[in-house]
């Protein structure tokens, strides 16, 4: 187990580093980051000084294991619209997001699998057909659309829940309920298809066998096994997630990571928007070793193949 | 749908003719032959245009703004889908968006494809060394969200119809090169490719005669799953303010524009948001079907 939690967080340390290097050639790309700093009439031994004072008159390796040095320890530079470290810009917003997302996930599973099980229970009849129609819409909606419409039903003309912004839990609704619609028909099919596999095994025949009540062989024998693979689903959902996040957030205007990162980009705030990729990046490469460790210890046929 | 392809194949409707014909094959043949009507709707809307608008999309009107659609009371009475907030007819503006979805979906996916392929070829045929580089860099590139990244290719690159759609080409490719790079390796120790080997084939003509024709099916499927997330991901590029720039007409863009007269104007939102969820379902079907008749294996999820 012992090797098996080394290989991995190495594993998950190199591709760090390859998102920091990523996010490095990314904002190199973006042009001379001179302009960000000077004035338009600055002359050349003035923008020299800038180019000497920020490091970028020096090889391009010396410059990336400087970044990744500094970013080791958490320094990404400064905001310069915020006039603040970008990385404590970061780190603020990150609990709104995990606020959003966290709510969302509720939503998607407390939703999701109760469908789901009706789905399986009612194969082939109308709340299977329903249920999988919606889930088939919910995988294709666009996330803005949705949330825009939400907005249009419930806040302008119903008006019973805030259009946007940051407030108490009538805030979080509708931003919960559009982050969630995917991962809800994600998790009704896979429950679905899930319970459909189990339902036909020996265990469950054996189950209803002994005369058990139906509830019984459903809950405790059936819908326990689908719960493997619906875990499994959200850690793979996390990234789904985060990029659902960036684009629920700017719709309602939701003061989280994603939004700060769009109006980084228009900002040209570059700091701040390396900080926030490296950042989710680090949180997507968290969740999936985590639960990659998780499966190991749970599973120990997993440890000897990788 | 995966209860329509177990259907027996549908013999001609007698004594049933137009409409009533085609909803009676829709019956029996399921969601996917639906499905493909909604698309050839609107790849013809998008191919023909002009024909089918009655005004230039761009050609703003401000004696008619904010028009609501025609069947309303108080409707503008040219354009049937209302006006937005410069006079401009929203149906018009919807039918050449569909040009730009459509060059995007093609564009983008084949740019994936292009590189997916490649390096999914190069990383199961040649293994060692360059397999595991490869797959590293596929590890990297799958653990940012595909929307963040396509963000980030599109914030650096300079936001542009032509620069989004290189960020969803490079965006998307470590899918196409996951999966090919599993097949070919399973080919790799196929008796046909060992025959090529004996008789000196060179690896060139090995790939391109033995190795591509047989990944050629799934690389249709997963092509086909991808059309719907690049047209998503591009409207989403685009009501970031990240893709296409006014004034040409994008879904992603009009509906990013209503945002300011939402309360207003439920319409501009609406019928560029229905004509886009619309033609992600019905392209998601299509792929669900063709994933069904071409290749069981790929189960669902796979391109998550």
């Amino acid at each position: 187990m012992l090797r098996y939690v080394l290989t991995r967080g190495l594993r998950a340390a190199g591709v760090v580093l390859g998102v920091l290097v990523g996010a490095f050639i990314l904002l190199r790309l973006s042009g001379d980051p001179v302009t960000l700093f000077v004035a338009e009439a600055a002359s050349a031994e003035q923008i020299a000084s800038v180019r000497h004072q920020l490091g970028l008159d020096r090889a391009v390796h010396v410059q990336l294991a400087y970044f990744i040095r500094r970013a080791v320890v958490g320094d990404f530079g400064r905001s310069l619209r915020l006039n603040a470290p970008a990385i404590e810009v970061v780190v603020e917003r990150l609990p709104r997001t995990f606020a959003l997302a966290a709510v969302a996930i509720l939503l998607a599973a407390g939703i999701g699998v109760p469908l789901g099980v009706l789905s399986a229970l009612y194969r082939g009849r109308l709340p299977e057909r329903a249920a999988m129609g919606a889930a088939a819409v919910g995988l294709s909606i666009p996330t803005f659309w949705l949330g825009m419409m939400l907005v249009i039903i419930f806040a302008v003309q119903l008006r019973l829940l805030p259009t946007s912004g940051l407030g108490g839990f009538p805030h979080l609704i509708l931003p919960a309920l559009t982050l969630s619609a995917y991962p809800v028909a994600a998790i009704m099919r896979l429950v679905r298809s899930g319970m459909l596999e189990v339902l036909g095994l020996e265990f469950v025949r054996t189950a209803r066998a002994k005369g058990l009540p139906e509830r019984t062989v459903i809950f405790r024998h059936t819908l326990r096994n689908a719960a493997i693979s619906v875990v499994t689903l959200l850690g793979l959902q996390f990234s789904t997630l985060m990029g659902g996040a960036i684009i629920t957030e700017t719709v309602f205007a939701w003061p989280g990571v994603g939004l700060l990162l769009v109006q980084s980009i228009f900002g040209r705030d570059y700091a701040v928007v390396q900080t926030a990729l490296v950042l989710l990046a680090f949180c997507v490469v968290l969740v999936n070793t985590g639960l990659d460790l998780l499966y190991a210890w749970l599973d120990p046929r997993i440890r000897v193949t990788a | 749908m995966t209860h329509a392809s177990v259907q027996a194949p549908a013999f001609g409707s007698f004594g049933l003719s137009g409409p009533g014909r085609i909803w009676a094959r829709i019956r029996r043949r399921g969601f996917p032959l639906l499905a493909g009507l909604i698309l050839v709707g609107i790849a013809g809307t998008a191919v023909f245009a002009p024909l089918v608008t009655t005004s230039h999309p761009g050609r703003p009107r401000l004696q008619s703004r904010l028009q609501p659609p025609s069947w309303l009371k108080a409707g503008s009475t040219t354009a049937i889908m209302g006006t937005d907030n410069l006079g401009r007819d929203v149906w018009s503006r919807i039918a050449f968006g569909a040009r730009v979805s459509a060059v995007v979906a093609v564009v983008s996916v084949a740019l994936a494809g292009t590189l997916g392929v490649s390096a999914g070829v190069l990383a199961g045929y040649f293994r060692g060394w360059v397999d595991e580089v490869i797959m590293f860099l596929t590890d990297i590139q799958l653990s940012c969200p595909f929307l963040l990244l396509a963000i980030a290719l599109a914030a650096v690159l300079g936001p542009s119809l032509q620069n989004a759609v290189i960020a969803l080409g490079v965006a998307a490719w470590p899918t196409y090169c996951r999966i090919v790079r599993g097949e070919v390796l399973s080919l790799r120790e196929k008796e046909f490719v060992e025959g090529s080997v004996a008789l000196g084939a060179s690896h060139l003509r090995i790939i391109w005669k033995d190795v591509l024709p047989n990944v050629a099916g799934q690389v249709t499927v997963v092509a086909t799953l991808m059309v719907s997330r690049m047209i998503v991901t591009e409207a989403s590029l685009s009501f970031l303010g990240l893709g296409v720039q006014p004034p040409t007409p994008s879904w992603g863009l009009m509906i990013s524009e209503s945002r300011d007269y939402i309360s207003v104007a439920w319409w501009l939102a609406t019928f560029p948001g229905l004509v886009l969820t619309l033609t992600v379902l019905a392209m998601n079907q299509a792929g669900d079907w063709l994933r069904d008749r071409l290749d069981p294996r790929l189960g669902r999820g796979r391109l998550e």
